[in-house]
């Protein structure tokens, strides 16, 4: 059954503040259900997990235990084991730049991409400053797509891991890589996918994918924020060393030596983020009874009714990101002569929520020669009739400005 | 006071007529910058006397930048460095003719605050405007 938009916006009572919510790549509004399961759980049923061994410890261990499967399911990960709690994607990626990338050596070569966001980009640079490493850069096409020949030049033996992103929060273009995982093992490199974008907005399935990690954050699918995860692939995370040190990620401790407790958990020193797991765990299970196939079809729905109505209009500059195919809900775009803050200022006067600034990707603005971008991303409860009051806003604004 | 629409005759007026633009050859160059959309200027002061007798500009930004810089630039020309830098963030919101929103505050700012910076005395201004108006980029 197609996701019946006006039905699902009433799963989520913000938008009732009479918002028109496009900021959906920085993070998305969460349903009713998630408001409803947290004052639940705190009023029947909390404790540490992994440490008492009461009932009480031991449901809450359990829910959290189940959330953590119902994420490495959604993923298709082989198992939970694989499935490592973080803070967000920046922090599952900074987890691979300790662990894996500390142990690279002088002459070791990184490969990311010049569109990557600051967080799968600034960790590489610094760990490539660190130990010596060459950090590569692939270049992007005439229309600001991943461009697959340049990677392919800037490959080779030396290069340890590839890390790029699965969606760009800037274009909305979906990178093709299963093929850059295929790549990229040919000549031994390890593969890491910044999936911040994709997961909640398309099925993803990281067997078919290939690769060796996939970072993502739970607040961009609908989940709470200060929860995220690195999937990574066991016989891989196995031989990695921990991150950060502590409690619950130890098995046994001496005054002069500590042993590494199993996978998922030597990765998780602390208290873990428990109520954010299983929120997010909830948040998962709302994705799938809408069906992940049936959001990804409504987000090009909606991308094609934008983008074909911001075609026509003169004075918008699109910065030849022009394709209606590859790309889920993201269009970065100007008003020619009016500055991004300015007309961000007037959308939100509209009650339009977008971005404007530089979406924590500099070299990719810098890419595109301009300081900075607006910004609308979709997703399931937003509509065509929101869009449309969206572009006679835009009209009105170059009308006032100009 | 809050404003409702920043964008109001006053703004509108000096951002499509800047007053003091261009460059005072000899005279002290400012670079200044927003780190928060990375909008820039290029700012002379002819300062003699402890009085400021000069000031140019060159801007790339928001209208609210570009307002805001014309508006100051009129506002201390003249005036002694001492003067100048007593003004605080509030005074030059209502020069303006109003608050803007949080996220805004730096555009009208950033320029003011390089002026400030390079004047011999740098004022403590109060602590409240000055964390509202520190963003971090993202
Ligand atoms: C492509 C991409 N990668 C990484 C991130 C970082 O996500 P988070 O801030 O949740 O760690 C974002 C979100 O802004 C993103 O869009």
């Amino acid at each position: 059954m197609p996701l019946n938009s006006e039905k699902v916006k009433k799963d989520f009572p913000i938008l009732k503040r009479g918002i028109i919510y496009f900021d959906n790549a920085a993070t998305t509004q969460k349903p009713r259900v998630l408001a409803e399961r947290l004052a639940e759980r705190y009023a029947k049923s909390h404790a540490n997990v992994h440490r008492g061994a009461y009932k009480m410890a031991e449901e809450t261990t359990e829910a959290f235990e189940n959330a953590r499967q119902k994420i490495a399911d959604f993923l298709s990960a082989e198992s939970s084991k694989e499935i490592i709690f973080t803070r967000n994607a920046t922090e599952a990626i900074n987890l691979v730049a300790y662990s894996f990338g500390r142990k690279l050596k002088r002459g070791d070569r990184i490969l990311t991409c010049v569109s990557e966001h600051h967080s799968n980009f600034v960790p590489w640079l610094r760990v490539a400053k660190e130990r010596g490493l060459k950090l590569d850069v692939v270049e992007l096409t005439a229309n600001h797509n991943f461009n697959f020949a340049d990677f392919r030049k800037k490959l080779n033996k030396k290069t340890k891991l590839v890390a790029v992103a699965h969606i760009s929060n800037v274009s909305g273009y979906i990178y093709p890589v299963e093929r850059i995982t295929r790549e990229a093992h040919r000549v031994g490199a390890l593969v890491l996918i910044d999936g911040a974008q994709s997961v909640g907005h398309m099925p993803v399935n990281v067997k078919k994918i290939g690769c060796d990690f996939f970072a993502f954050s739970g607040h961009k699918m609908l989940g709470p924020s200060g929860i995220g995860a690195l999937w990574g692939r066991e016989e891989i995370l196995k031989n990695m060393e921990p991150f950060m040190s502590g409690g619950e990620m130890i098995r046994e401790v001496t005054l002069k030596n500590v042993t590494w407790n199993d996978l998922p958990w030597r990765f998780e020193a602390g208290t873990p983020n428990i109520e954010g797991a299983i929120l997010w765990g909830e948040a998962i299970d709302y994705l799938k009874k809408i069906g992940m196939k049936n959001i990804e079809a409504y987000e090009r729905e909606l991308l094609k009714h934008a983008l074909l109505k911001m075609k026509k209009l003169p004075f918008i500059d699109l910065m030849k990101m022009l394709d209606l195919g590859g790309r889920t809900g993201i269009i970065s775009f100007n008003i020619k002569g009016v500055h991004p803050h300015d007309a961000s200022t007037m959308l939100d006067q509209y009650g339009i929520c977008v971005r404007a600034g530089t979406h924590c990707a500099q070299p990719f603005m810098n890419h595109l020669g301009v300081p900075s971008t607006l910004r609308a991303s979709f997703y399931l409860y937003n509509t065509k009739r929101e869009i449309d009051y969206f572009i006679r806003a835009l009209k009105e604004i170059h009308k006032k400005f100009i | 006071m809050r404003m409702n629409d920043i964008y109001q005759e006053l703004i509108m007026e000096h951002a499509r007529n800047p007053r003091n633009v261009g460059v005072i050859r000899g005279a002290k160059k400012i670079l200044a910058k927003n780190p928060f959309c990375g909008d820039e200027a290029e700012i002379y002061l002819k300062i003699k006397n402890n009085k400021v007798i000069d000031i140019k500009y060159q801007i790339q930004g928001c209208i609210l930048s570009r307002a805001s810089l014309s508006i100051f630039s009129e506002y201390i020309k003249g005036k002694s460095t001492s003067a100048v830098s007593k003004i605080k963030d509030e005074d030059i919101f209502k020069m303006i003719g109003g608050t803007p929103s949080p996220s805004r505050q730096k555009c009208v700012l950033f320029g003011c605050e390089a002026i400030h910076a390079n004047l011999d005395t740098w004022p403590k201004k109060n602590p409240s405007t000055r964390l509202m108006t520190r963003r971090s980029q993202k």
